[in-house]
């Protein structure tokens, strides 16, 4: 999101001050509309179209919680006929592979699904882990949902190949030691409620108890080294590559002098 | 099943199968419960049956532990009772005091649960020192008593991870909490990011294998990892009864546990996952 409001911000500075205000606003509403179109949603497609040449006959895919772009691969693969199964292993509080589960089910691919804990035992039948993520950091730092670095790490432990989809916009040069220099919080109180649980957690009137505090990180950063892959719009990438990719879009961004193309 | 020792009528084979039938429905459960019941089964076999020797005791001890594992399979602290006392008997036999038996056996179940927290009180103090990060995984008994005997001389905090489909990190952060030491309740997958932070790790077991590996409450295989990779030291706190001389062949297929899949995925959700007929 940085990145965006970045070139947001100079797109906007490198209006011609003379221009009347609603050309200067038309041009602009016409830059976004294309960045949108150029980053995001031809990225997606260029994405999706390199990505589904991985998933072959026989694979069980495994993949965390939802990320559209893992599902757009993944149901374009069963488009074309691949016959695979998915494991999608879901954790607390947000549920999210819930979403992704019935997506995948929609498209008539074969689902098991089951909690991050019980990961070490079903990982031995997986053959390629896709993830997604929310921002790659120009050391191959991988910021993705929390729970994506344990995946990644649980499957590089039994050697399967991780595979991270990604558009190139959410790469970033910033560098990330670990996960909690940069991390959002969460609602503490999804911590406490419990869909379906006989009873009412411990945890409940939290606040009340001086000594007890409740943490509901919302991102985690996963090491380069358990990376096999990064598919991007360019195609698949190394962690490694990522600076590159990043210095050639700084260079087009100062190319462009900041116009079109955005 | 003190009545059952006291009422004439009911045998040793009704008791046997009794036990039996509580440890395959899950009546029993905990390994502290199921190697105390084997004690006191153990016991019941001295009292109830008189053997000439210590080589026919031995027998009868042998196939009364047979069948107990069999209807348990994952409680492991089962077969290590039923193994200890089979090496009282032979001690017993070789120092040829013939009724002393009984004695010995009755100091199983007692020492057990003694020796243990004697342990932990004089050990707390000695591994943790003031402002350290301890990071844990769902609920131990053994791990609570451990950290609460040291927070009497020490200041450090915990992180407890909640341990889903149990959820029972929450009770043991809520009683930590209540017992005045710092807590912060965590879900499952924070434990990577949370790691970072950590100084140790400190869990319980539901028994520990001949080769050093632990059978754990399913995520502790995942936090192993984690610590393992940011190079915090991992401990594991157990009981003598859960030490077990078996070696992991396979272990997540022959000393696991299946429960029932509605804790995870709703009906509603398992409902979608039907062959759909409009």
């Amino acid at each position: 999101m940085a990145n965006t409001i970045r070139r947001l911000k100079m797109r906007i500075h490198s209006i011609d001050v003379n221009a009347p205000e609603a050309e200067a606003k038309r041009a602009l509403i016409e830059d976004i509309r294309r960045y949108i179109e150029v980053q995001i949603i031809a990225a997606d497609r260029l994405l999706v179209d390199c990505a589904v040449q991985k998933v072959t006959d026989g694979d069980v895919i495994l993949t965390f919680a939802y990320s559209h772009i893992v599902a757009n691969v993944l149901t374009k693969a069963a488009a074309l006929g691949r016959t695979f199964k998915v494991m999608v292993v879901d954790c607390r509080p947000e549920l999210e592979g819930q979403r992704m589960l019935e997506k995948l089910q929609a498209s008539g691919i074969a689902c098991s699904y089951i909690h991050l804990n019980a990961l070490s035992f079903v990982v031995r039948d997986v053959t390629k882990v896709f993830l997604g993520a929310a921002a790659i950091m120009s050391n191959g730092t991988v910021m993705g949902r929390a729970g994506n670095a344990a995946v990644a790490m649980t499957a590089h432990a039994h050697s399967k190949p991780v595979l991270v989809c990604c558009e190139s916009f959410k790469f970033h040069e910033r560098v990330q030691l670990d996960s909690i220099t940069h991390n959002e919080l969460g609602d503490p109180d999804a911590l406490v409620s419990l869909p379906g649980y006989p009873g009412v957690s411990p945890l409940a009137g939290w606040q009340d108890i001086p000594r007890l505090g409740l943490l509901n990180l919302k991102y985690d950063a996963m090491p380069a080294e358990y990376v096999t892959m990064i598919v991007t719009e360019y195609g698949m990438i190394p962690p490694t590559s990522v600076p590159v990719i990043l210095r050639e879009q700084q260079q087009d961004a100062s190319a462009s002098g900041g116009g079109g193309g955005m | 099943m003190a009545e059952a020792v006291k009422e004439k009528p009911s045998s040793f084979a009704e008791v046997v199968e009794n036990c039996c039938a509580q440890l395959r429905r899950r009546q029993i459960q905990g390994s502290l419960p199921c190697a105390k019941r084997t004690a006191e089964i153990m016991r019941a076999l001295l009292t109830m049956q008189r053997h000439p020797d210590a080589a026919s005791l031995i027998d009868d001890v042998r196939a009364v532990g047979y069948k107990l594992q069999a209807a348990k399979p994952v409680e492991l602290a089962v077969g290590n009772i039923v193994r200890r006392v089979l090496h009282l008997i032979r001690e017993e036999a070789q120092t040829e005091k013939s009724d002393s038996e009984a004695d010995s056996n009755d100091a199983v179940p007692q020492g057990k649960a003694d020796g243990k927290q004697d342990v932990m009180k004089s050990q707390g103090v000695e591994h943790l020192h003031a402002n350290e990060v301890i990071l844990t995984l769902g609920m131990s008994d053994t791990t609570y008593a451990f950290l609460r005997e040291a927070a009497r001389k020490r200041e450090f905090q915990v992180v407890v991870a909640e341990g889903a489909p149990r959820y029972d990190g929450h009770l043991q952060a809520r009683k930590l909490a209540d017992a005045g030491i710092q807590v912060t309740a965590i879900p499952d997958s924070a434990v990577f990011a949370m790691m970072a932070r950590a100084n140790k790790v400190l869990v319980g077991a539901h028994a520990v294998l001949a080769n050093g590996g632990a059978i754990a409450p399913a995520g502790i295989h995942m936090v192993a990892l984690a610590a393992h990779k940011h190079s915090t030291p991992l401990v594991v706190l157990v009981g003598l009864h859960k030490l077990s001389p078996q070696f992991p062949h396979d272990p997540d297929l022959l000393y696991n546990d299946f429960r029932g899949p509605a804790e995870v995925a709703d009906s509603d959700m398992q409902a979608r996952g039907l062959p759909q007929h409009s």
